[in-house]
């Protein structure tokens, strides 16, 4: 599995899945390669119990956890000085979601298509009304 | 014992390895994945994602969205919503995968499934 991050912030910005990357799939990234940084865990062939099974060579327990979640990004985030996956505590996601609300505040935004479909309607309504009182 | 054949993806045993975990079973129609990998549109930044693979051709690309509306779901884009401006689509390259949203207010999590085959054929 390939962890892509945020090299600022640690925010998770995507996952290639899968356990062992051959070198064509090591030139997969997902992100602007300028502003993002990759972990990769690959998976060994070790012996268990009379058995060769496959494990992740780092982190083992977390990868495990990591390969069943469906978005690996809501739950998890980078400590970028360490560099080590770590599970967002409850105030940090909610300092997360006061972040974006003030973001997306701050940001221009865009009339939904309700509001431009009345706008139209109350514009076309208008031109025909004034079209009306010509003919008359 | 019946007849068939399985190839599990690497790490996986054969033996053992649900459908989920297998390049190849002759039970099932069966398309090769080059890979699945997931990407965020984070609202308060770039208002598209990349996901590069390098293939050196065009290949065959589904792109969803992960939602949850109390249950999980994927919906396949290009998709619209009517009720707000957000539009979302993708297009392919011989190297890359670009989801854009066309508004970029919000935050949006996709699965990316690249297949083996170009979309020519």
């Amino acid at each position: 599995m390939m962890i892509f991050y945020d090299k600022a912030t640690g925010r998770i910005v995507g996952t290639v899945n899968g356990r062992i990357h051959s070198p064509e799939e090591m030139k997969m990234w997902v992100g602007d390669k300028e502003k993002t940084d990759r972990i990769v865990c690959q998976w060994v062939q070790v012996e268990k119990d009379n058995k060769k099974v496959y494990v992740p060579e780092i982190e083992p327990k977390l990868f495990e956890q990591l390969e069943k979640e469906r978005i690996v990004s809501r739950e998890y985030k980078v400590d970028i000085k360490t560099k080590k996956i770590k599970k967002k505590t409850s105030g940090e996601k909610k300092q997360e979601k006061a972040d974006k609300m003030a973001a997306r505040k701050a940001a221009p935004h865009k009339k939904d298509r309700f509001t431009i479909l009345e706008e139209k309607v109350d514009s076309l309504i208008d031109k025909m009304s004034k079209m009306e009182k010509g003919i008359k | 014992m019946g007849y068939g054949m399985k190839v599990s993806d690497a790490g996986y045993n054969v033996l053992t390895a649900g459908n989920a975990n297998l390049s190849f079973n002759s039970d099932l129609a069966s398309h090769s994945i080059y890979n699945i990998a997931s990407a965020d549109i984070e609202g308060a930044g770039d208002p598209y994602v990349d996901v590069t693979h390098s293939l050196g051709f065009i290949p065959k690309v589904w792109v969803f969205l992960a939602g949850n509306d109390g249950d999980d779901y994927y919906r396949r884009i290009p998709l619209d919503y009517f009720t707000s401006s957000d539009s979302l689509d993708y297009y392919i390259t011989s190297s890359k995968v670009r989801i854009e949203a066309e508004d970029g207010a919000e935050d949006y999590s996709f699965k990316v499934v690249i297949f083996t085959r170009s979309a020519n054929i």
